[in-house]
Parts: structure tokens; sequence; C-alpha cells
């Protein structure tokens, strides 16, 4: 995968944090001291519906603490994201657990807490909307005026009763997933810090700088160019960072502006699994025709995703749910529709995948369902029917470029020895081995176009060293490195002259959410521009230096293009611009082209470009207890273009984990919308002893909307890990799997289900 | 909170009168730091670190583990020993914790689902518990009357657990079931001790009762049989499933629970026999 | 409000005397008195390992320990591996891929220090043993294993 016509793109390169992380160094959002810095409480209710009967606040001297309700809010009392129907603090209705009553600020943690226990506070209870179900009957309260569907997006193409009233064979099923927390292992956090009156820095730990500086600027009443926010080196995101943290960060600017001092607001871990955001859970009926021989005709899909009490991402989550549903399948009808219903309980919002897992689990399922009524090979299913070149899809988009689709399979299925597999079922320990094939929109949704564009400032200083701000953020994944090594790339600069920083919003202009697997691409692309226009301007001072040459730069050097003789060192050409008074600051600023795409139908181009993956998931069931081990998972991604092998890697082996723990371990248990398993004692995310083996293997064609030809991989990596592991329990058990997590209590009922094989 | 650390035992006691319920002994620390965060800190915290109660000590062939001996000393000590409560001691949380962990906690602290004090009601051990009125031993059954509840007296601490020589010939089994490999809390777990025909069976059960219990009828029904045939071992599970008295909760239903234990107590016999 | 306790022990080999309040972890002395953070809360219920430190050798978590249990005891902390330079574990993670957050990080490498200390060639089982008390959302621990094997190594190549 080394590619020798980069320096640096594709080559290994050790991130360039990692040494502060190491050593424990690095300042994340706890570790920031302030002088005279206070801390923050929340005061949260005990129960997910109720209308306020009164809320009492006790007096508080200016020294002790402040308290502020939602007539404290000096501007906007509004942190909905997407649509407005979400108060920052609560004035009249409760409809969430994870509500905001009131807001505390004291000198010590203990001391705000102790405060936040004085609120007193009187609910009526109101009837608890427990799920989707309950949301959409009949008599179900409506929880905004509205009524509790929040929004309807639909996909059609042909005619889909006509197709399936015709065909050999019609599978309908109904599955269920379940929520998952992101669990990162920082806790949400802001730290708000005054400037004077009417200025405000926020430091948070986040993915999207922007959104929080909107709403502080709405929740102060001040405009945004008197917000400043600074990412910190943030402790996993995976979405859960997406639009989270706006309300925290609100929070503690209200009371620092109050209590006219730095406050800190930090989540404990069970607060953080009680009130933010979590992945949808999901009731997905669907609908699959084929013939006999196993060629797919038709999809009708009924998904509904809970969005909790707000609507907060769900539309937008739902968008690419909705457009994903149908798999990467030929396909001459389909008819989605997707709804977002309100609930009262847990809060859906942004999770690596966004929508897409859900949607990719039912459909892998029906696949492999449609392979066991016809007697084929679920392999052999999937190869008929993935898309190629020249497909349409399901928004009626005919695929022009190259489509890898039967490429990653066939290398999946390869590297996983899986036509020498046996499914066994002697002992109580049952082994199977399951398929999933998924394709993942790169960039935002068509629905999100109007933020789908980057910034990024380069500056080359008179040392020779390079600056770098890009408006995407780093959360683990490497963005960063991937950014510098880019920079590094385009300029012909060594690697370690390169520094890129962590997002300030005074530093760039907004470049929309780190989210959609966008960063490489849309940093990439903004940084490429930048860089190109130093290195246009560099080489213009260097050809009236060395007159008449052809040059380039290259790993350091001012070289002559013909003979490769080196002329300049690469920092004796900056000092030479520098000397000649040429600007070294270039700003890039880059956006896909626009796309068609009309929602009422979801006909059109509704992503920049698609990008193929497969999983081949091997388990082991033990049928006496219903515990489930992952032996081995195959990955196959195809990434257009690897910028940085260990930051593909790490993708790849962090998702199949992740996506592990929504197949099987990972459970959140609600009554009445409130959590019952908060914290890491209840909720079991993957140990060590529970990852698999990881066999992984990428293709690289690339892609001439990508920087350096690059697709993203944040969330491929996850998106069909779920549903391939499904398959492997369905292959070992012998029976349909219909509901994920498959917990040893599912597996078991699963065992015993009537007709179900034996030993 | 007022914190004390003793350094005689005397001192320990007469605080502990002093005090009655308004203190918590504190050892390991691994259930007090985690309990105070809901329910507040006690009026006083008083350290049994200096007490010299940490120790293993063989006494007539019976081992004597004071109250204060780490997880991690019990697993790596006692391996040979006392071989289910070494396995039982491995498999507490995780190696941080079973560094601080103490066996006096894990039956102080009363739960259900303690795995360490599971065995040591396997194998009749004797509590000893201490207090300016004196000491007195009590059994495992004794001590632990209900979920997060013991016979300690508020004037009281566990000092040490005294365990008999298990038989010379007898096999031990732990297992555990929880939602993941490792590094759970228990949501089914048995220990037993078997002769290795079958004879002399005693069966722990844990997380499926308000206590740690012992299948009795189990017991009885293994002592009554000359082999362990499948049959046998069938029928012993299905009694120990009847024992347990497990509820409904967010971990687990108590059907599932009750399969468990079929499930591990077959496999218990199964591999013994084998 | 209590009134406040001496505490003396020693920190990163240099001796440590502080006034902390009785309910203070061991974990809010390092961080909030000393200003040592690199050990970190992840959960504050000692299930995930982020506040590893070694407390006379052995790895504790320290947002378990009461602060003034900490009395006369040698605490280690990530700080504390290396003068200057990185130890040959903190190398070995960077070189292996085995960083991303960073936040996990140094749980991981106090935890492996204090199995190294134990077992210069630990076996697998080994490995994954003394790690099962620290959580991981972003590697899926691959590359923490390949760090641990790593480190054995250019600790076995750093002995005369």
């Amino acid at each position: 995968m080394i590619d020798r016509r980069f320096s640096c793109v594709g080559q290994p390169t050790p991130r360039f944090d990692a040494a502060d992380k190491v050593s424990g160094r690095s300042q994340f959002l706890a570790d920031l001291r302030f002088p005279g810095m206070w801390e923050a409480a929340v005061v949260a209710p005990s129960i997910a519906h109720g209308r306020v009967v009164s809320l009492t606040v006790p007096s508080v001297r200016d020294c002790e603490g402040v308290i502020l309700t939602a007539r404290d809010v000096p501007g906007v009392n509004q942190v909905g994201i997407a649509q407005r129907d979400q108060e920052l603090l609560v004035t009249g209705v409760v409809r969430s657990a994870g509500d905001r009553l009131a807001i505390v600020a004291a000198p010590t943690r203990s001391a705000a807490k102790a405060l936040a226990h004085k609120v007193s506070v009187r609910l009526e209870s109101l009837p608890v909307v427990e799920d989707v179900e309950a949301a959409l009957s009949p008599e179900a309260v409506a929880i905004h005026p509205g009524g509790n569907v929040c929004a309807e997006l639909r996909v059609t193409r042909g005619d889909v009763a006509a197709v399936m009233g015709h065909a050999d064979i019609v599978i309908e099923r109904v599955y269920r997933t379940g929520y998952q927390e992101h669990a990162y292992l920082e806790p949400q956090g802001a730290v708000a810090v005054p400037d004077g009156d009417s200025r405000m820095t926020v430091y948070s730990t986040c993915q999207c700088p922007f959104y929080i500086r909107r709403a502080v600027a709405d929740a102060l009443g001040c405009p945004q160019n008197r917000v400043r926010v600074i990412q910190t080196c943030t402790g996993g995101g995976f979405g859960g960072k997406e639009d989270y943290p706006s309300e925290v960060a609100a929070c503690a600017a209200l009371l620092s502006r109050a209590a006219r001092r730095p406050v800190r607001l930090v989540f404990d871990r069970h607060e953080d699994f009680r009130w933010s955001t979590k992945r949808h859970r999901t009731v997905i009926t669907h609908r699959l025709a084929a013939d006999s021989r196993g060629r797919m005709l038709a999809m009708q899909v009924d998904a509904v995703y809970d969005a909790g009490a707000y609507a907060g991402l769900s539309v937008i989550v739902a968008e690419r749910g909705n457009s994903s549903a149908c798999g990467p399948y030929d396909l001459s009808a389909v008819d989605v529709r997707t709804r977002v219903v309100y609930t009262n309980s847990l809060f859906g919002g942004a999770f690596r995948g966004f929508g897409a897992p859900q949607v990719t689990f039912a459909t892998e399922r029906q696949v492999d369902e449609l392979a066991r009524r016809v007697g084929m090979d679920p392999a052999r299913v999937r190869e008929i029917n993935l898309w190629k070149k020249g497909s349409v899809t399901a928004a009626g988009e005919v695929l022009t470029g190259p489509v890898p689709a039967r490429a990653t399979l066939r290398r999946a299925l390869s590297l996983s020895g899986y036509n020498g597999r046996a499914t066994q079922r002697s002992g109580q320990r049952w082994r199977g081995t399951g398929i999933a094939t998924s394709y993942y929109g790169n960039n935002l949704h068509k629905g999100g176009e109007r933020l789908d564009r980057s910034h990024a400032r380069v500056t080359i200083n008179a040392d020779g060293s390079i600056s770098v701000w890009v408006g995407l953020t780093e959360m683990g994944q490497g963005l960063l490195t991937a950014v510098a090594v880019m920079v590094a790339e385009e300029l012909g600069a060594q690697l370690d002259r390169v520094l890129v920083s962590h997002v300030d919003t005074d530093a760039v202009q907004d470049s929309g959410p780190t989210v959609a697997s966008r960063g490489t691409i849309m940093s990439g692309m903004a940084v490429r521009r930048a860089a190109a226009t130093l290195r246009r301007r560099m080489l213009r001072v260097a050809r009236s230096r060395f007159c008449g040459k052809d040059l380039r730069i290259c790993d350091g050097y001012l070289v002559g293009r013909r003979g490769g003789e080196a002329l300049l060192a690469w920092d004796d050409l900056v000092a030479l611009c520098h000397a000649n008074r040429i600007e070294m600051t270039a700003t890039g600023f880059y956006y896909p082209p626009a796309r068609a795409y009309d929602p009422a139908t979801g006909q059109g181009q509704p992503y920049a470009t698609n990008s193929y993956t497969a999983h081949v998931a091997e388990v082991e069931v033990d049928t006496g207890t219903g515990l489930v081990r992952v032996l081995r998972v195959t990955a196959v991604h195809d990434v257009g273009r690897v910028i940085v092998p260990e930051g593909v890697r790490g993708q790849i082996e962090g998702g199949v984990v992740q996506g592990a723990g929504l197949a099987l371990w990972e459970e959140l248990k609600t009554h009445e919308g409130v959590l019952l398993n908060p914290g890491f004692t209840d909720y079991a995310i993957p140990g060590i002893a529970d990852a698999p083996e990881v066999v992984w293997n990428v293709i690289e064609r690339p892609w001439g909307g990508g920087p350096f030809g690059a697709k993203g991989i944040g969330e491929p990596s996850l998106i069909s890990v779920p549903a391939s592991i499904a398959n492997a329990v369905s292959d070992a058990l012998g029976v349909p799997v219909d509901d994920i997590p498959l917990t040893p209590e599912r597996v078991m009922a699963l065992v015993s289900r009537e007709g179900a094989p034996r030993a | 909170m007022k914190f004390y650390s003793p350094a005689t035992e005397q001192e320990a006691l007469e605080l502990r009168s002093r005090f009655g319920s308004r203190a918590k002994p504190l050892a390991g620390g691994t259930d007090l730091l985690i309990s105070v965060r809901t329910a507040g800190w006690p009026e006083a915290v008083l350290s049994l670190r200096h007490l010299g109660w940490a120790g293993i000590v063989r006494e007539q062939g019976a081992t004597r583990i004071g109250a204060t001996t780490t997880a991690s000393a019990i697993a790596r000590e006692l391996r040979t020993t006392l071989p289910l409560l070494a396995d039982a001691a491995s498999w507490v949380g995780g190696p941080q914790v079973r560094n601080r962990a103490t066996i006096g906690g894990n039956l102080a602290n009363g739960s259900p689902a303690a795995d360490m004090a599971l065995c040591l009601l396997v194998m009749d051990a004797q509590v000893e518990l201490v207090s300016l009125r004196g000491s007195r031993r009590l059994t495992v059954g004794e001590f632990v009357r209900g979920p997060k509840t013991t016979a300690l007296a508020d004037d009281e601490f566990v000092r040490s657990v005294t365990v008999p020589a298990p038989d010379a010939t007898s096999r031990a089994w732990f297992g555990k079931v929880g939602p993941r490999s490792r590094h759970f809390i228990s949501r089914v777990v048995v220990a037993g001790l078997v002769g290795r025909r079958g004879d002399s069976l005693r069966l722990g059960l844990g997380a499926v009762a308000p206590t740690p219990v012992r299948a009795r009828n189990a017991e009885r029904f293994a002592a009554s049989q000359l082999v362990l045939s499948d049959e046998t071992i069938e029928e012993i599970s299905r009694l120990a499933a009847e024992e347990c008295r497990p509820i409904d909760d967010f971990r687990a239903t108590g059907g599932y629970r009750r399969r468990i234990v079929r499930v591990l107590v077959t496999r218990f016999l199964r591999e013994v026999r084998a | 409000m209590s009134a406040t306790l001496p505490l003396s022990m020693t920190v990163n080999g240099s001796p440590v005397s502080v006034d902390v309040a009785p309910t203070a972890r061991l974990l809010d002395v390092l961080r909030d008195t000393l200003g040592l953070t690199g050990t970190k809360e992840g959960c504050g219920e000692g299930e995930c390992g982020a506040c590893t430190v070694l407390m006379d050798g052995i790895a504790v978590d320290s947002c378990l320990v009461l602060a003034l249990e900490a009395q006369g005891t040698a605490i280690t902390t990530v700080e504390g591996l290396a003068d200057g330079d990185l130890h040959p574990i903190q190398q070995a993670f960077i070189n292996a891929g085995g960083v991303q957050c960073g936040f996990c990080t140094p749980g991981f490498v106090m935890s492996t220090y204090a199995l190294l200390q134990a077992t210069a060639s630990p076996s697998d089982e080994d490995i994954t043993r003394a790690l099962e008390g620290n959580l991981c959302r972003c590697t899926g621990y691959h590359s923490i294993i390949r760090a641990v094997r790593l480190a054995v190594r250019l600790m076995q190549e750093a002995k005369p």
C-alpha cells in the first residue's frame, strides 16, 4: 500500500501528539486550571415527563454561588440544534430525564452539588411515552404540539407493490436495534472564561466548536464574534460530542457570565450516561422481494427512529438511514419510509454510522434470510446483487465511477477463508460465520449541503516551521496527523516541520461538523489549496533566483526538476521568501459541487461518492449461557487512498470492537424514560478479553473528490460490523436474528425457540 | 468526616464502640468509595490499615486469612492450598481492584453476588468477629443475612476468616456468568467442591438468592448416589436450580439465572467426572 | 466542613507533604493538589482504569483510594516513569500506534509498567489479565497489545 510516488502520504507516520499523550502532558478539559474558577452542577428531574408545579430557588450570597433558571437566560433559552423545540433550561414542562431545571456554580464541586440539592422542584407527573410503539398509538400523549411524529422521510422509485405482487419470494420481518452509549473515556465538559463583560472564551471537549459558538452566543444574547471556542485535546467523540457539548458549554457560559469568573461544568460518568445523546434505537419493518434464483427485485422498508424528547440531530441521522436503507444492491423498485418519533426516553443523537448501522443490520439480515430461502450461499446472493459500474441506486443515481463492491467482498471472503468454513453445532459451543456488505455515502447528505464546506489556514514561519489551522477536529482518530501529512506532501516540506492546531473559532471559518467521516476529505481539500497557493508563491520567488530552471519542492528541498539536484534547503528557501516580503500565509476553502436531490422522493445524488465495505465475522456461541465470543472479524474497506496507515488501521480495529459492542454486549435499560444502568459497572463495553482478532485490508482506487484520492473511514469501519456478527450468530444457531444486542438472554431465547436446531 | 487510622487493635475497637453505626470501617475501600457517591460519607471512617490484619497463616491444617488480606494476595498465595478461593479471588474486578479489595470487605459488604464470600460458604469457613466485648465466630451462612445485610454488630469488625483444609482429593470448580468475558459483577456464580467419585459435594450459588446459598437439597441428593451418572448430574443441577430464589432485576431475569445455574452445575460435574 | 489532615508520601521519588480533606481521594490529591494531571478520571468507580497509579509498586485505581490511606506510601504516576526522555513503555505505545485519543493511555501505561515490573516476559494471557482493568474505546485493544509486546522487546534490548 506504500506508494513510492508520495513522500509522506501513505508512509508509516507516528502521531505527532502521541508523545504528550503517553507522558500525561496533554491537557484535556478537566486538566485546565483558571484562577478563581468555580465548579458547576445541574439540577435534573427525577422523572421523564411532568409539568413543573413549582421551582423554588434558595437565595444565595454572591460569594457562595449562583443558581440560574430559565428566566435568568439573557439571550434565547433555546438549544435545539436543527429544530427549535428544546429549551436550554426548562420552563413549564419536563419532557426527558435529561432536562435541566436549574444550573448552579459554587467554589467547589461538592458545594455546587449541595447548592443544587437546595433547589426545590415539584413536578406533576404526566404519562410517560416510553417507546415508539407507544408514541405512535392513537391514544398517545403528544410530547410536542405537533404530535409525536417529528419528521417523515421517503425514498421511492418504481412500483414496489407491483413488483412484490409478482415476485416468487417476499420476506417480511421486523427488526429492532437498541440504544448505544458512546462511552468516550473522557466525559463531557466545558470551561467558560469571561473576558470582561462582553467577551467569553469557552474551552470544550467537542467535535463541532462552531455549533458551540452559536449556542453560547444565543444563550448569552451576544453576537458570535464575542464568543471564542477553543477545542481542547478531546478524549473520544464518536458522534457523542457533536451536538451535546453545545448544551454543556451554554450552561458553563451562563454561569460564568453570572458569577463573573471562570466556571467549569464536567459530568461524572453516571450523569454523562443519563443525560447525553445515544445511538437511536429503531424498529424496522423490512420487506424484500426476490426471484427464486436469488436475484433481489424490490425493498420496502419502514424504519422508525426513537428521537427521545427533542429533535436534536435525529432528522439528519434519519436522513442517512433513509438514504442507506436498501444497501448496495440492484433493485428495480424501492419504497422507504423513515420516521423520527418523539418519546420521553433517552436523547437520540449522532453516533458513528449515523443511522446506517441500524438499517444495514436489517437489510443484511434480510439478504441472509433470502439466501436461506433459496438455498444459496449468502456470499453468492450478494455477488449476484451487489452494485457494479453502471448500476442505478435506490436514489436513482447512475454509478458512473468505479464500484469496488464486489472487490471488497471477494477480498474479505478470500482473507477469511470463507469457502473453507464450517458451521459447527456439536457440544455446547456452536460456531458460525456471517457476512455483511455495505456502502457509505461520503460527506454530508445533500440535506446538509449548506454546511459542507471547509476552511484552512497555513502559515510558513520565518524559521521554516509551518503552522496549520483547520476547521475539523481531532478526537483521537488521527485527523491532525493526516492533515500534517497532506500539508507536508503538498508543500514538499518535511513532515516534522508541520504543526496542526486544535480548532479555534477565531482562527478559521466555520467548516461544518467533524462527522460523516468527512474530516480527512474536507480538511484535506482545503489545506491542499492553502498549501498549493504557498508552494506557487515560493516557486515564483525561486524561479526569479534560479532563472530559467524548471523547479519543484520535494522532501524539504528545492530541486531542479530535470537533474533532481538540491538547490536550496527548505529553511533557506523560506528565508528567501520572507526576505522578499512574500505573504507566507494562505487560506484554502473547499466545498463539494452541488448535487441534485428531491427529498420528497429521495431521488438524486444524496452523497458525493460512495465507499464500499465487506465484513466477515466468525463467532462462537455458548448455547448453555448465551454468551457470544467473536473469534475473528475480517474487514475490507475501499478507502480511495491511505493517508496515514496507522490511522486507517486504528479506525478499522476500533470500529470492529465498538460495532461488536452494539451487536452483543451493550444494552441500555430504561423504565419510564429513566436509565436504569448508567455507568460502566452495568453497561458492558468490550474489554480487552472481548476483542476479536481483526484481519483487515484496504482497496485503494483514488477518488477525484478527495485529497490525494482519499475517502472517509471513520464510520464505514463500524457500519456493517453488527450485521456481520448478527448473521454469524444466526448461522451458528440456525435461526433468524431480529434483535440486537444479542445479549445472553436473547441468545438463550433463540436457542430454545421451537424448531431451533439442536446439537 | 472524621478519619481515624488506629495503630492498635484496642484503639480500633474503642473507636468502633464509640461511633457504632456512625462510623464505617475502611479496608481496601473498593466498596466504600463507591457507596459514598450515593449514600454520602459517614460521620467517621476507621482505617484498618495498621492493625496487622493482612496475612495468611496455616493453623493445624486450617488456613486463617486476615480480614484485610487482598484478593490479589489470595489469588497468588492460595492457589495450591485453597484453589477454589484463589480462583474466585482472581475473578474479582480487574487487577487494580484485586490489589485493594479484601476478603473481610467482600464478606462485610453482604452482596448476594460476592464471589469470595460464596467460596467461604462452600468451604464451611468461620468468620471471626471482634469487639470490646470479646470475639465470636460465625459461619458464613450465619454472618450474611440478606442483601447488603450482615450479622456484624455496630461495634464489631471482621478480623479474620478460618477455612478448614479441604479434602485432599476434592476438585474445585468456580464459574461466573455476566455480560462479557471478564471483569463484571456476577449475574450467576457457582462454586463447588466434590470428590472424584462425586461424593461429598459442596455446592454454592451466588447472585440467585438474597444471600450466597448452599444448595443443600442438591448436596443431599448427591450424597445418596453412588455414581455420577448423566441422570444424577441432571437431577443435582435441577435441584440446585430449584433451590434458588432469583429475582428479576435490570441485570438479568430470574428465569435466565435459574437456567444458568443448571448449566454451570452440569458443567462442573461433567468436568469432574472426565 | 471537616478540617484538613496532613498527608505525607513519596510521589515519583520526591517526598510530598500536603493537607488534605479527609474525604479526598488519592486521585484528587494527585490532580488538584499536586497538579499531576496525567492521571485521569474516567468513571470514579474503579471500572475504567484511567486513574491507575502504582502504590508501593502495585497498580491501584486512585479513584478508590482515600488519600489519607496513602500516608507513608510511594506513589508512581505516569509523570514519574521517566526523567525527561520517554520510558521504553511510552516509546512502545507511540511506535506501535497504541494511542488514539490518549485519555486511557496513562492508565494503560501504568498497568503495563506494573506488569513488566512483575514479569519481564509476559504471555498473551498475562498481558490481557494485567490490562483487563483498563478500558479503551478507540483502539480496539490490538494496538495496545502490540505496544506491550514491543515494550517487552525494547526493555530487554535496553538491558546491559
